[in-house]
This record gives C-alpha cells, structure tokens and sequence, in this order.
C-alpha cells in the first residue's frame, strides 16, 4: 500500500509544477486517504491524450457500425458492402467511409442500463449509477486529471480534462467526486464558443486591466480576508489559474475556427466541439482527456423523417462531417513532442453510445427504442491496429455470436475504461478506500450491477 | 434477533423521549438550568477509549491563549443555551456577534434570497430600535421574496421539471401560497404524500408523483395500459424520495439489498434493515395507481391520474432499475416505528399520518433548515440520519454520535412541533438565535475541533440563481425572464431554472440544477472564475449606460469618494476600508467611468462577494 504522496505527488509537487496545479486546495477538498496500487495490471502507457466521442441518447448500430437489413430499414440508404464484414451506408456516411478503415470496430458491447440518465452517468463514470453515494464519484476525466498531474510542465495551463457540450448529457458534466475539485472538467458550450465570445481581444484586454484592479483591491482586502474561514481565501486559486489560463495566448487561440473549418468539420454544435477539440490537443497545453457529447439521438419517433430536426439521416450528416474531419486532421497533424508520429497516433480515439436501439421492425411512432443486449464501439489511435472488425453479431443485431475478444462474457463499458486507462499508462487496477462515505472507489470496478465483471482492457483491439 | 429487539428500544426509547419533550415547558424559549444542561450534555464530553477518532472529537481543546479576546454575547434563546453552554464548559473561543450590516446581508441572503440595497443598509444602521434584527427577519418573512426564494428550493429538492406537464406551474403556485401563509409544514407534507384525483394538472401537491414517476415504455398499446407508467418502481422512488426529504433517512441502500452485510461501516441503523422493510415500507403506496393520460397512440404532456384501486405491493413485480425482489409478504409496516394501517384505512392517509406524528420528521425537517441557515447540518449529511447514532446513551462501541447537539435537535424539534409545524417559527427561532448572529470574522487561530461547537458563523457560497439575484441588485440591473404573461427580473422568482445563452452558461457553473439529475453540493471550481470574468452579462450589467448603478452613482456624485463609498455599500453592503478606497479612488482618477465600471466588476469578481457570510 502506497502513501498519497507516493501515489500522487505531495501539494508541494503540484505548486513547483504550476499551471492548475496552483488550484490547489479548494474548500472541502479530499484527497484519498489510503490508495492500494493494484499492480496486478501493466498498463499499456501507447497515448498521450484520450479523446472520447460520446454519441448520446443512442445511435441505431443497425443503421451505423453493425448494418442489418430489416423490415425498419429504408430503402436510399446506398448500402454498400465496404470490405469483408463491414456495410456502409454511402448515403448516411459519404466522408467517414474513407476514414473508417483507420478504426478497429468492437461489435458486442453489452449495457445494464436501458434508461438515458442512468446509461449516461455509466459512460462518464465507468460504473453503474448507485443514488446512495453517487455525489462521490469522479467523472473518469477527473480520475485521468489526477493521475495525469505530475505529467504537467510548468507551461500547461489548459485544464487536464476538458469537455465539450457534456452539459446536454443527462447527468451533465459530472463533477470530481470525492477528489480535490482542481481535477474538474472545463465543459466548453459550443454555442458560446462558436459565436466568438471566447476570443474577442478587446474583452480579454478588459479582463485584463480589471483583473490588475481586482489583484490590488484583493491586497487591501487582505486583512479582513483573513478573518474569515479559509475556504474563502482558497477559492482564490481558483481565480489565480483562470487568470493564468486568460492570459495565456493560446487560450483564445485555441478558440480560433476558420472558415475553411467551417466548410469541413460543418456548422453544427458537434462540428464546433470537435473543432476546438483538435484545437486544444493541437496546442500541447496541458490538456490530455477530451469528452466530446454529441447529443440527440434518442429515435424513438420518426427516425426516418427528413423533415424532423434530429433525424438519423441529420445526425449521420453531423456526425460524418465533423468526426471525419476531426480524425483526418488528427491523423496529419504532427505531435507536438515526437515529430515523427502524428496526433491521432499517440490519442486514444473511442466513439460509442451509451446503448443501442431496437432491432427489427421500427416501433409503432417509427421509431426504435432502447437496447442493451448488444451495440458498438469505435476505436483509433495510440496502436489500435487500423481495419479490424471484432466480434460478431446474429442476423438481427440482437444477440452476440462472437465477443471479439479474448473472454466469452461480452465486453462492458467497464472494460472500454479499463482500455483507456491502460493506454494513458494508468494501473487501473487500483482502488481508494475510505471514501468519505467509507467505501471503496475501484478505478475499474470488477462489481457491476448485474455481478461479478471482468476488469481486463479490451487488447484485441490492438490486433 | 438481538439487533432487531436493541433496534426496536430505540426507537422506543425515541418515541418516549419525544413524548417527554412536548410535555417539557424547559425544552422551550425559557433557558436551561445548569442541571438541565448538564444531563443533557454530559455524555458527550466523556472520552470513548474505544476509537482514537472519537477521542479526538470529544476531548476538551485547551482554552487558546488568546481567549481574553473574547467578547462575550448575549444569549437570546433555547439554542444559545445549547450552543453557548457547550462553548463554556469546554472553555471553546467563539467569535463576536456580526456588526449590523453583516447581519443585515446574512439574513437578507438566507430568507429572500437577496442581497439589501444600500438604503436597507443605511436605513438598518441608522435605526436606534434595540430589537430592530427581530424586527427585519418579521419584515422579511412577510416579502413576496422569502416564498418565492423557498419555493424554488421545494421546487428543487423536488426536481420541479418537465415531467410534472402543465401542473408544474400549478404546484410551484401551491408552494408559494403554503410558505406565504404558513400553512403547518406537517399538512402540505400529509397532502403530497396522500393526494389522489383525476388529473395532476388541477391538483397542485400530486405533481411530485408526477415527477417521480418511473416511465415503464415510450409508447401506449391500448387504452388501459398500465405499463406506462411502471407502477412497482414508482413506489419504491417515491419511498426513497419521501425518505431523504420528510425523514432525513437514505433507503436507496435496502431498495435492492438488506443492511446486513453491507452497511456496516456506513450506517449502524440501516444494518437492522431488509429489503423486505423496504417492500413493506414502500406497500404503504401498493394500492395506489398513477394512470399518465394519452391520446391518438401519444402520450399527454404528462398528465396523470391518481387513485387508490390497485390490489397492493406485489414482490414479485418486475423492475426496471433494480435487481428482481423478493421477500414475499408485503403489507404496510412503517419503517421507522413499525406502525400499520389502522382497519379500513386508507394505506397513504395512514403513511402520511403516520410520518409526520413520527419525531424523526420534525427533527429531519429542522435540520434541514439548519442547515440551510448555518451552513451546516446539526446531523450530516442532512439525508444520511443513521437513528442508532442520535443518542449518546445507545451509542453503539466504535461509533461516534452524529450529531453535534443531539439535545439542540430535539429541543428544536419539540419546539417545531409545539408551533403547529410553523416553518416561519422556525425561521425565526433559528436567525434570532445569538448563535446564527455570530461574525464569521473569527478573532485568533482556528482550530478545527471548534467546527462541531458552531463557535462562528460559517459561510457558504451563493447558490447560481442568488449569485444572479445579488448581481441584479448590486447593478440595480435586473433579468429579463419570461415567467407567463409578464417579465420577472429575479432568477428565484421563475418556477423552473431558465436562462439563455451567456448567462445560461454562467449560471450553470454555479452549480445551476437542470433538474433531470440528482443534487449535486456546490463546489469551487476553475469553470466559475473563468465564466465570471470573461461573462458578457456581468459586463454588460456593470457598464456606465441606462439606469445602471453606476450610471445613477456618476450622475448624482461629483465627488469619487461617494461613488466609491456606493459602490461598496450597492456590492458588499458595506463601506470601504481606508485601504480599499484609497485603490479605488486610484481608478476613478485614472478614468472616472472606467474606474466605477472596473470597481464594481472587481467586487463582484471577489469572494465576499458571492460566498454568505
């Protein structure tokens, strides 16, 4: 068993290291207490970065990764077979079709949950949603944030963890739990985003010469301060790194979309996620673990009326206009560290749902509704081998035949985590005790709803 | 069996210790004797060899060298008896009683939700009157703004959302009316509980079945489907909901598994509990339907009928959100002090009685408030009472009591009680207690041990809709919300969490609830500076133009220093220390309308700004 200063660094460690580092000690923050490191695991170390795609409220896999003609399927879908084992729609994927042969495609994930709220909180923190201490559970983005620290160099100042639209999830973007809150998640609004309120140089200038009063007047302030609890002045951190963030100039760089941007990636919200996204890795300024939420594709009604807003042929556009050019910039982009690999080969790159949708025929509202027993997910990046299709489904797209990997109980969420851990060099085999509700908070943790899981990484992948 | 008989005299021992209460007159505004006191308390000073923690917890702290700074107070009421009496005897320092105007924005924030205007501040000093504070948590009290303020709390401990359809607006009316006119918190409690009738839109206290209903499929099959509402798994909810919020207790654990073998480091209590106390809790709604409206193959904006025809509790029902029950027998017995429907009664009037006669619920409920105005709970989490941890005389070994004043928690409790369920009493015993109106300014060192003596007023942050609110005020800038036919410019003023764009965004980091998840606590982060200060509405708020504060300032003053005094007294409520105004006067000469926008950007960029104090 390690100490918290073996295992995390001590505070003073996070201070020499600067950037957010500095927001140390925000008011009731917890550090665990007693960490045991698994070591039963060796982690795989392959990514610098993580970037997660969430494609929420559910995509149909039937009409996506793992096509399956049936009494539900339109006919100007332009079905075509891509290679061996793998139909694309031409029509819902004209741009990912060229990028889809970088991905290894994982056929056979299974979920407990059927309810949004609960699959969706599963996703971000890797563990079925318990309400009795659901208030002391990390987003797996914080988790990453703390391990990821020592790592900062004292020119980071971009948040570790950061996220994109994740406040249109149900659970919105959850908080740091038990840990300190300085491993928050930065959530980015696309909407705010992409009309330019984040680069405007007169406003940053403003905040400027504002923050020099604010500074003196803290200074005055001091003594009357000091009387109060410490928690007050604490928060002041938070202040210091924000500042250190705004007045960095590759903050509202970071921000910049071009029009040439625009014409690629699309004029969508996800577009703008995914372009800010690119922006952040691209910068090398301190932020590692990317959540990109891609919100609307609940189809229980209409899944295939042109005319609805969030039909599955207008989220397929979004998607295959923004992900495709957000993995084709990665993957031509150099890395910032090893100039002779590229961005996409040292981040994880994984896109999935939090569940599938209905096989079969469409529902009475033409629509398909929730399904766990069998759905897909994308992954890229950090040594994935390129074009590998895992695991095999029945004619419908209900049953698993052939898990693709190397145990015959079907992959979980649960190992998608295992899988992203390994690859940012995390033993994720470790496990805080006495939480403050004096539970054990496993990083992966081997007890699902529905009983004993496998905790291993999905390694097939890897060919 | 040992358990369940210890279990069982406890709660014994707590429905007579009740009972005693009610009769006990000392319990009340009078103060306690010495020998009162002592019986009351003694237990708790006495070391517990048994766990080095609560050792620790108990031991006397050295009176601190610095205690002759101590300013002695005045002691107002019951709960001074119990707060001050516990500080003595252990020779604890506590902080002096808050000047007027920190008062004045305490107890501003904490029952209307509102920071005061600079005449209020002016106004409050200037008045001579020695019961003045008395006077202004009555005047408050009776603001449009304290309903409104603790409607929307109701509304968010309820998760008030779309769910509840059109009886939303409906409910959020019936809140404002039941804390405007004082309406007995037991009856709106008993009506919630127990309501039945044809349609959720016209029956205002239905509306939280409404939303705690678990929806069981997306689309009807016919026109008697029951399924669409999942009947078994709404009772189990609106069991953990009535738990958490009436009684303080979290049953999330035993809805899918006993106590027994899991909870035992977490919760003395519910170890004596099965999920089949659970399912027999949870029977007391098995006959109660909740029948959601549809038409033309769709369902209606959630719209529900409520009646009590259903045969009872099935255990052997499916579930959506949990593993399969099991236990068999399923017939209503009340968790806590295993009372039953009395013959031919119907079974959610006998839960609702029986609820709120349980002393548990006027304990939960007060410390609840507690909570809300101290800043901590006198039991935390104010959600998580573990019942075998209240009273030191069955403190189980190991184990420290949870409490920090079990017999403050009673007295309060009783006193609730003896009001008739009065919340404005409530308020009102708690803000003129000279515990509550102590500074938060702590004079010497501060030792964590002195935390659990409430030896200074702590502080909190604002919540995001009183962060808007203070702003609104400070820049005399309000909202624009559209809350039916008319416009309101307070966020606490709308029944559900709305904003656009910018300040959306804002307000979300500041920990706004959508509503859709569980509470979350508020905590600091490095989203809420870097949302503050880059935020377009605070800029626009504070900018010289219209009739902003700043504006009015420059226009009425030629003289600096009454702009600057202003704008401490408009954003802090106070006026500034020579040291303050003289960097503020630095800025207005610099450039005057400038400087007066920046100053005021600079404060309400500042943490006695948005934290309560």
């Amino acid at each position: 068993m390690k100490t918290v200063a073996e295992t995390f660094g001590t505070r003073r460690d996070a201070l020499r290291l600067g950037g957010l580092g500095l927001a140390c000690a925000a008011a009731d923050g917890f550090l665990p207490q007693r960490v045991a490191a698994g070591s039963k695991v060796t982690p795989r170390g392959t990514a610098r970065n993580v970037l997660f795609y969430e494609i929420n409220g559910a995509i149909s896999h039937l009409e996506s990764w793992d096509f399956k003609e049936n009494a539900g399927t339109p006919k100007d879908l332009d079905v075509t077979k891509h290679r061996d084992g793998l139909y694309l729609s031409g029509k819902l994927f004209p741009n990912f079709k060229r990028h889809i042969d970088k991905f290894a495609i994982l056929r056979t994930l299974l979920s407990h949950e059927e309810v949004h709220f609960r699959g969706q909180t599963y996703v971000q923190t890797g563990r079925p949603l318990n309400l009795a201490f659901a208030s002391e559970i990390p987003a797996i983005g914080s988790v990453a944030a703390m391990e990821l620290e020592p790592q900062r160099r004292a020119r980071d100042t971009f948040p570790t963890y950061m996220s994109f639209n994740l406040e249109k999830a149900f659970p919105g973007a959850l908080s740091t739990g038990f840990l300190d809150p300085r491993f928050s998640v930065v959530d980015i609004n696309p909407e705010i985003a992409g009309q330019g309120a984040a680069l405007d140089q007169s406003a940053l200038e403003l905040v400027e010469e504002r923050w020099r009063l604010l500074a003196k007047l803290r200074e005055a302030q001091r003594p009357r301060l000091n009387t109060f609890e410490r928690k007050m002045a604490s928060y002041e951190s938070f202040y210091d790194a924000a500042h250190q963030l705004l007045s960095d100039d590759r903050w509202p760089r970071a921000f910049e979309v071009t029009d040439t941007d625009r014409e690629r990636y699309g004029e969508s919200d996800v577009a703008t996620s995914c372009i800010l996204a690119r922006n952040m890795l691209a910068t090398d300024a301190g932020t590692r673990y990317v959540h990109i939420c891609h919100p609307g594709w609940d189809h229980h009604k209409y899944i295939w009326d042109h005319a609805a807003k969030t039909s599955h042929y207008k989220l397929c556009a979004e998607f295959d206009n923004a992900f495709s050019a957000l993995i084709e910039d990665l993957s031509v982009a150099r890395s910032p560290v090893d100039p002779d690999v590229t961005v996409l080969d040292e981040t994880l790159v994984v896109a999935m749902s939090e569940f599938g949708r209905t096989p079969g025929p469409l529902n009475n509202m033409a629509g398909r509704d929730h399904y766990n027993k069998v759905y897909p997910a994308l992954f890229a990046g950090a040594g994935v081998e390129p074009g590998l299709i895992l695991g095999e489904t029945d004619s419908e797209g209900a049953r698993c035949l052939d898990t693709g990997w190397h145990r015959k109980e079907q992959p979980r969420i649960e190992n998608v985590v295992a899988t992203m851990y390994s690859a940012l060099g995390i033993d994720w085999s470790k496990k805080v005790h006495d939480t403050p509700s004096k539970r054990t908070y496993a990083y992966v943790d081997e007890l699902g709803a529905p009983g004993w899981i496998p905790t291993d990484e999905i390694s097939s992948i890897y060919g | 069996m040992l358990v369940a008989s210890r279990m069982l005299l406890i709660a014994l021992v707590a429905a007579l210790g009740a009972a005693q209460q009610s009769d006990a007159p000392q319990m009340k505004e009078e103060s306690l004797t010495p020998e009162q006191f002592r019986r009351a308390h003694e237990r708790l000073v006495q070391p517990r060899a048994s766990s080095a923690d609560v050792a620790e917890w108990t031991q006397r702290v050295a009176p601190p060298t610095d205690s002759a700074l101590v300013t002695p107070v005045e002691q107002t009421n019951f709960i001074d008896d119990h707060i001050f009496g516990r500080i003595e005897r252990d020779g604890i320092p506590h902080a002096p009683l808050a000047p007027d105007a920190e008062f004045l924005r305490r107890v501003q924030l904490d029952i209307v939700g509102r920071i005061p205007t600079p005449s209020e501040v002016r106004e409050f000093a200037a008045d001579p009157t020695p019961g003045k504070r008395g006077a202004k948590i009555d005047e408050l009290l009776e603001r449009e703004a304290f309903s409104e303020k603790w409607a929307y709390f109701y509304m968010n401990l309820f998760r008030a959302n779309g769910k509840m359809g059109r009886g939303r607006e409906l409910f959020h009316y019936w809140l404002k009316e039941n804390l405007r006119s004082d309406r007995p918190y037991d009856a709106w409690v008993r009506a919630i509980i127990a309501s039945a009738g044809k349609s959720s839109n016209v029956l205002a206290a239905s509306n939280v079945i409404a939303r705690e209903h678990v929806q069981g499929k997306a689309q009807p099959d016919d026109g008697r489907d029951m399924g669409m509402v999942h009947q078994l798994d709404t009772h189990d909810e609106l069991t953990i909901l009535y738990g958490k919020a009436f009684l303080g207790i979290n049953l999330s654990c035993v809805s899918c598994h006993d106590g027994v073998n899991h909870l035992e480091e977490v919760n003395v209590h519910l170890t004596s509990k099965s999920r089949n106390d659970f399912h027999r809790q949870a029977a007391f709604l098995g006959k109660t339907r909740y029948l959601m409206y549809w038409e033309d193959g769709d369902v209606k904006a959630n719209e529900f009928l409520i009646d009590d025809l259903a045969p009872g509790y099935d255990t052997l029902g499916g579930s959506m959100l949990r593993i399969a029950r099991w236990g068999g027998e399923a017939a209503p017995r009340f968790i806590l002090g295993g009372e039953t429907p009395k013959p031919g009664e119907n079974l959610r009037d006998a839960f609702a009685r029986i609820l709120t006669a349980h002393p548990q619920f006027a304990r939960a409920t007060v410390n609840l408030f507690w909570k809300q105005l101290m800043a901590y709970g006198i039991v935390e989490p104010h959600d998580e009472f573990d019942l075998a941890r209240q009273d030191p005389a069955t403190l189980p070994d190991g184990w420290e009591l949870q409490p920090t004043h079990p017999a403050l928690l009673n007295a309060l409790a009783a006193d609730f009680r003896d009001s008739g369920f009065s919340l404005k009493h409530l308020f009102r015993t708690i803000c003129n207690s000279t515990a509550y109106q102590l500074s938060a300014s702590f004079p010497g060192a501060w030792h964590p041990n002195y935390k659990s003596y409430f030896a200074r007023k702590f502080v909190r942050m604002l919540s995001a809709e009183e962060l808007h609110d203070a702003i609104a005020v400070a820049t005399s800038r309000p909202g624009k919300f559209k809350f039916g036919d008319r416009t309101v410019g307070m966020a606490m003023q709308l029944s559900e969490p709305r904003a656009d764009g910018d300040l959306k965004y804002l307000l979300r980091t500041f920990g706004q609830s959508t509503r859709r998840n569980p509470p979350k606590p508020l905590m600091g982060s490095l989203r809420q500076p870097l949302a503050l200060m880059q935020s377009p509405v605070l800029s626009e708020r504070v900018r010289a133009g219209d009739d902003s504060r700043v504006q009015r300032l420059l226009d009425s003053y030629d003289d600096d220093s009454r702009v600057v005094e202003q704008i401490y007294l408009a954003t802090f409520a106070r006026e500034p220390s020579p040291d303050e105004e003289r960097v503020a006067l630095a800025e207005l000469r610099a450039d005057r309308t400038k400087g007066a926008e920046n100053l005021q950007w600079a404060l309400i960029n500042n943490v006695e700004f948005f934290f309560n104090h």
